[in-house]
């Protein structure tokens, strides 16, 4: 039979009441954190689980910041393009009207104003920003891909460094713009197009008959030797506005990463929404308007057709954009679940369950009460109470 | 037998009682002593050799004190006590550890990468913001600070841990010392030991040194004729016959791969003047802590912060900065771990050095004067002027004399002049209708690789995407993984040390109780024995006055 002493009792109440306490210590760490773990070793696989868990949420919250910027490229873009396609509707109709015989010069000039301020429209439009970034622009957010500018040209019967010159009419010469510097051409003036109609001018010539101009390539043609003999003299000097193309390559893509390892284009590039080469938007406005300058009936009726073009790639643009919409919607709910699923996850192995744990705590409180109440009991009598 | 032995016995009775109920005096407020073994009185009953009875009693005799005590178990209890002082220390310095690291919580390594990541994705859907590229700046800064803090905290954890070595060999050195001067007292005490000259008091002191000794260092003991305990640990003498050698603390400066210094500490033994090697307890697992725990995971905190520079700056070397510079850091290229990591000179101060861009391709002017055209044959080297003029526009150029009158030149074979255009050189064929001499100027138009412009984002999430490619343990796991798996490991650690503490504790505390149960004092048996000997006591004066009423009777007898 194992003798017991006084120590061995003390020692084990003691042992027992501080276990009891340390399990309700414990206890009382987990409600008031609200963490099943505090430190690594609480749980090692699961603190391994927590940090993975933890890093594919951060991540996960972050792809759905990329998909709300990249909702609102697109959104701004969708915008921009439905307002675009309505501007053509209504170029479109002017141009049907200015088609019509019946129509004079007067009446075509009128419509040449409404369509010249739907040009301005456009421009504004393909310069739509968002968030201060030029959505049309490719990577170059900050440049304008088109701009309305006004412009310079001189012609003299010496060639000059682009290689110009009129030592006789009829002659047809193609205007750089003198004013500005570029790099489009060896010189660095640049060769102008998309003038628009009606702002050329030319002191001491009169367009029609000293000269005619074709707006969309910016040629002049010379006629008479007025033009020979200005050009030999003080020089031909034009002045005009036209619509330039920033030089800057604009097809750069924008990405957002939506989930790990995807990334979706958000932008739409300008020759995707108004064309490249000589086949944009706005050869198509500035055809319409030549005609309408030029009172050419034909003209203005041979600018439908590239109008009509214009609206066809419009529309094959918005659908483009439609479509990244409706997957990045798809993309968007879909990281909503995940991020659901992983919540949970991470909080079913994070994350206190109270009512367990408070029964838990009741239990483990009654059992600490319990020790105290039965060690007092115990340790006190010995023989001498009762001698 | 005379009634004058008769009353021999009765006061031998009354002294024995006396000497008993002392014990029990002792034994009952020593209860609580730590160490204290309980005595006891060991009797005998005393006997001479009568002519008619043979062996007639004479009372009884008391043969020694005797402590109650297990040779055996005092010895294990050492033993287990240098196992437990060891677990003990690991313990406490893992759960040190974890308190550093401080996973998982919202300021911990891994959420600032977390957040470093998240701040790379969010430029990269706005890489013209200066605010973006702020937070970029910001999250790296804490980051960086994290690193440092870890490092420091570890570092500074080391040289603690070679403070408490230090304070713990003075301790041992106090405890040899107090167990040498127990070993002279008791060797005097017991000097000619007869029988019954314990120095049972001395030697439950020496016990509760000893014990406290394993604590420190793994112990073995022997003990010689004169009751001395010769102490030995690790191969070396500790305590002798003759006394108790000391350790003695040496500080050797050590370099740390940051540049920074500290003082290892290490212990040397006062009287063969060798090192000491300590093979258990808490010392043995300090010094392992210093040398194997803390610079493993230093190693693995610097692993991270190395991969991650590595793979951020080779990505953003690759890019280009809002000013079209590319070639530059984002982290410090000299960063050997987490106690140096910092960021690149500039980018704190100047966001806009960010390399957020890929970088493109853009077409722009280029033109050179040359005063001088050379004979038929030669070579232009465009790249003289201006080492970008390479990679020429087809067609661009435009090779024109200085007039007037200003000819053009023509391009081709069997024309003037043909174009290297990816070495940008100009060779001369014919100029025979001009003379050697005449100045040229050369106009042309060649790609200028640089940034793809202020919104190109895509090198920030080339770095942003570093989160989830597999940087760490060779490839095989992502940074964030890898950190996982050492932090998970560092909580297993811990466990499985905590748990061998108590499983060691548990194994002390049986021990103890075993010891207890035969060496400790139970105060019902003493008041049993005290009521005892009280008796016994009264019985022998009880006896004593009996024997005196024979003499009165004897005497009136006369």
């Amino acid at each position: 039979m194992t003798r017991i002493t006084f120590g061995m009792v003390n020692a084990n109440v003691q042992t027992a009441l501080q276990e009891n306490t340390q399990r309700l210590n414990d206890t009382m760490t987990k409600l008031s954190t609200g963490k099943l773990i505090t430190r690594p070793s609480d749980d090692p696989v699961g603190t391994s689980s927590a940090l993975h868990l933890r890093t594919q949420l951060a991540k996960q919250s972050q792809y759905y910041r990329n998909i709300q910027d990249g909702q609102g490229w697109l959104s701004t873009t969708e915008t921009a393009m439905s307002t675009g396609n309505d501007t053509l509707q209504r170029v479109r109709e002017l141009a049907i009207q200015g088609s019509n015989d019946t129509y004079t010069a007067t009446q075509r000039k009128y419509l040449g104003t409404e369509v010249m301020s739907l040009l301005e429209e456009t421009v504004a439009l393909a310069n739509t920003t968002y968030k201060g970034e030029y959505i049309f622009s490719g990577t170059q957010t900050q440049t304008p891909p088109y701009s309305l500018e006004d412009g310079t040209g001189r012609v003299t019967s010496v060639a000059d460094a682009n290689g110009q010159s009129l030592t006789a009419a009829p002659a047809t010469v193609q205007i750089y713009d003198l004013s500005r510097t570029d790099s489009s051409t060896a010189t660095g003036n640049p060769q102008v197009d998309l003038v628009v109609p009606g702002t050329l001018t030319i002191s001491g010539l009169t367009e029609g008959t000293d000269y005619t101009v074709d707006y969309r390539r910016g040629t002049v043609t010379f006629q008479t030797a007025t033009a020979t003999a200005l050009a030999a003299g003080a020089g031909i000097d034009m002045s005009f506005e036209r619509v330039r193309k920033s030089e800057l390559d604009l097809n750069g893509d924008i990405q957002r990463e939506v989930q790990q390892g995807t990334t979706a284009g958000v932008n739409v590039t300008s020759d995707v929404a108004f064309g490249s080469g000589d086949d944009t938007v706005f050869d198509s406005i500035i055809g319409l308007m030549q005609g309408l300058h030029t009172n050419s009936r034909t003209e203005v009726q041979a600018s439908i057709e590239p109008v009509d073009e214009s609206m066809e790639a419009f529309l094959r643009a918005q659908t483009f954009v439609g479509s990244r919409v409706n997957r990045l919607q798809f993309t968007s709910d879909q990281n909503r679940t995940d991020n659901v699923s992983l919540t949970e996850e991470s909080s079913r192995i994070e994350d206190v369950d109270y009512a367990k744990v408070i029964s838990d705590y009741q239990n483990i409180s009654q059992i600490y009460q319990a020790s105290i109440k039965v060690g007092s009991e115990i340790i006190k009598p010995t023989l001498a109470d009762y001698l | 037998m005379s009634l004058s032995e008769a009353l021999n016995i009765g006061t031998r009775g009354l002294v024995a009682s006396q000497t008993a109920l002392d014990i029990v005096g002792q034994n009952v407020t020593n209860a609580n002593t730590e160490g204290y073994t309980r005595k006891r009185l060991n009797l005998q009953s005393m006997s001479r050799l009568d002519g008619k009875f043979g062996e007639m009693g004479f009372g009884v005799d008391m043969v020694d004190v005797q402590a109650i005590r297990d040779e055996m178990l005092g010895r294990q209890i050492q033993e287990v006590q240098s196992d437990i002082g060891g677990a003990e220390a690991t313990d406490n310095v893992l759960g040190k550890i974890e308190d550093i690291v401080s996973e998982p919580s919202d300021t911990s390594l891994s959420s600032a990468m977390d957040d470093f990541w998240d701040s790379w994705q969010d430029l990269s859907n706005n890489p013209s913001d200066l605010t973006a590229r702020q937070a970029v700046v910001d999250s790296s800064l804490t980051l960086v600070g994290r690193f440092n803090t870890l490092s420091n905290d570890l570092t500074t954890l080391r040289s603690d841990l070679n403070e408490v070595i230090a304070s713990d060999a003075g301790e041992v050195n106090q405890l040899l010392s107090d167990i040498a001067s127990l070993n002279k007292s008791i060797c005097v005490a017991e000097a000619g030991n007869q029988n019954g000259m314990n120095a049972n008091d001395s030697r439950d002191a020496r016990e509760v040194k000893l014990k406290e000794l394993s604590q420190y260092i793994d112990i073995s003991y022997t003990e010689d004729a004169q009751g001395r305990y010769l102490v030995s640990s690790g191969g070396s003498l500790l305590v002798s016959p003759e006394g108790a050698s000391s350790l003695v603390v040496d500080r050797t400066t050590v370099d740390l791969p940051n540049g920074t210094q500290y003082a290892q500490t290490s212990l040397r033994l006062s009287s063969t003047r060798k090192e000491f090697e300590v093979s258990g307890g808490a010392i043995r697992a300090l010094m392992d802590a210093r040398d194997d725990i803390v610079p493993r995971y230093q190693a693995a905190i610097d692993k991270v912060a190395t991969n991650l520079v590595e793979a951020v700056n080779e990505a953003h070397f690759e890019g280009y900065d809002l000013n079209g510079r590319t070639g530059t850091y984002f982290f410090a290229p000299q960063t050997t771990g987490a106690s140096d990591i910092a960021l690149a000179a500039g980018i704190e101060n100047s966001p806009a050095l960010i390399a957020a861009g890929t970088g493109g391709v853009s077409v722009g002017p280029g033109s050179a004067l040359l005063l001088a055209v050379p004979a038929a044959g030669a070579t232009i080297d465009l790249t003289a002027t201006n080492a970008a003029y390479r990679n020429l526009v087809e067609g661009s150029v435009v090779v024109t004399t200085v007039g007037p009158p200003a000819v053009t030149l023509a391009e081709g074979a069997d024309k003037d002049y043909m174009v290297d255009s990816v070495n940008g050189e100009i060779i001369f064929n014919n100029y025979a209708q001009y003379a050697a001499g005449t100045a040229v100027t050369v106009d042309f138009r060649y790609n200028k690789v640089g940034s793809a412009g202020t919104g190109d984002g895509s090198n920030a999430l080339r770095i942003g995407q570093l989160r989830q490619a597999a940087l760490a343990d060779g490839g095989s796991a992502t940074i964030a993984n890898s950190w996982a798996a050492t932090v998970g490991g560092l909580g297993a650690e811990r466990e499985r040390a905590t748990n061998s503490l108590e499983t060691l504790k548990e194994l002390g505390t049986s021990l103890d109780t075993q010891q207890q149960s035969l060496s400790g004092v139970s105060l019902d048996e003493e008041l049993a024995d005290m009521v005892k000997f009280q008796n016994s006591y009264q019985s022998s004066a009880r006896f004593i006055s009996t024997v005196s009423s024979l003499f009165d009777t004897l005497i009136n007898m006369a």
